[in-house]
């Protein structure tokens, strides 16, 4: 099954018909995407400025992260469940949508660098072979996460 | 001679620089994106001291604490939201004008502002007495509640805008 012909799968399912004869399932939706996006992108910030020895120096990374898991997988959870509500709504949109395609892009590697680092820094004390590789982990997944937030409010505009 | 409110926001909208700012394709989805993402730096970051409150994160840490590590953030994020967000009303000053989810928008945004007010000059006064402990005080998990409950309402609002023009 190829791509294209899974959006086209997608944009004929009933949720699909569904989402576009609501006037607000969409809207709604989107608002979810939204405010998880806000605490989920602040839990990320955090967990990364303690990296960066700039959050709570003073105390250990793992507590850190340790401490803010739930409300990262949560809200992460609730971004891809959304995230995959809204595509429903404009499938042949957003296959042919180049910021959409940047966004999941982007989004991939976010995803997999962040999972590693966060299981790294969650179980082990000291996670990175030096002060460099942990400050190099944590600005490359804040500016990836960074750009998906662009791509993401960029699909709009295109 | 008095002049309305609507008429100094239709004279605002149509200053040179709104219109620019209005008309030009790059520079207003600059201005929108970054007052999008900033939501991660305001709500993200003042989520992460309600949370503390109401006993969910960072249980370890004194509440005093991380109030000190995370308002800077906060303020810095407050900040950018508030210059892009005077920048977007400048341009459409006019349409905000009779935009209800703008002007639910405002209200809100007073009240949480309000919030942290009366919270700092109240029940934060005691902290020295609860600032260790996992469960904090009732009035104190009212004001985190207060505060992720208003926010959320914010970004909503904050986005109905466009649904509305």
């Amino acid at each position: 099954m190829s791509i294209l012909s899974l959006f086209q799968w997608y944009d004929h399912t009933g949720l699909a018909a569904w989402m576009h004869k609501s006037a607000w399932g969409f809207a709604v939706v989107e608002m979810f995407h939204l405010v998880a996006l806000g605490l989920f992108g602040g839990a990320i910030l955090i967990v990364n400025l303690r990296l960066l020895g700039v959050f709570l120096p003073d105390r250990p990374t793992s507590q850190i992260a340790r401490s803010l898991s739930p409300l990262i997988f949560g809200t992460l959870a609730i971004l891809a469940v959304t995230g995959v509500l809204m595509i429903s709504e404009e499938a042949m949109k957003c296959y042919h949508n180049a910021a959409f395609r940047r966004k999941m892009a982007l989004f991939v590697p976010a995803l997999l660098i962040s999972w590693e680092v966060h299981r790294r820094v969650a179980v082990s004390p000291e996670p990175f072979a030096s002060e460099r590789t942990a400050k190099f982990a944590a600005v490359a997944t804040l500016a990836l996460w960074f750009a998906v937030g662009v791509a993401g409010r960029a699909v709009g505009y295109l | 001679m008095s002049v309305s409110l609507f008429e100094f926001c239709q004279w605002l909208n149509d200053t040179g620089p709104a219109t620019a700012l209005r008309e030009s394709k790059l520079m207003f989805p600059i201005v929108e994106s970054i007052h999008t993402l900033a939501i991660t730096l305001v709500v993200g970051t003042v989520a992460i001291l309600d949370l503390r409150l109401l006993g969910l994160v960072l249980k370890k840490v004194p509440v005093s604490r991380v109030a000190a590590q995370i308002l800077p953030l906060t303020w810095k994020g407050f900040a950018l939201m508030a210059i892009t967000g005077l920048l977007l009303f400048y341009s459409e000053a006019a349409k905000c004008y009779h935009n209800p989810a703008f002007r639910l928008k405002l209200i809100l945004l007073a009240l949480v502002g309000l919030n942290p007010l009366i919270f700092h000059f109240t029940i934060y006064k005691s902290v020295n007495q609860w600032d260790e402990a996992p469960q904090t005080p009732g009035r104190a998990r009212l004001a985190a509640t207060l505060s992720l409950g208003l926010w959320s309402a914010i970004v909503v609002a904050g986005r109905a805008i466009a649904y509305f023009n």
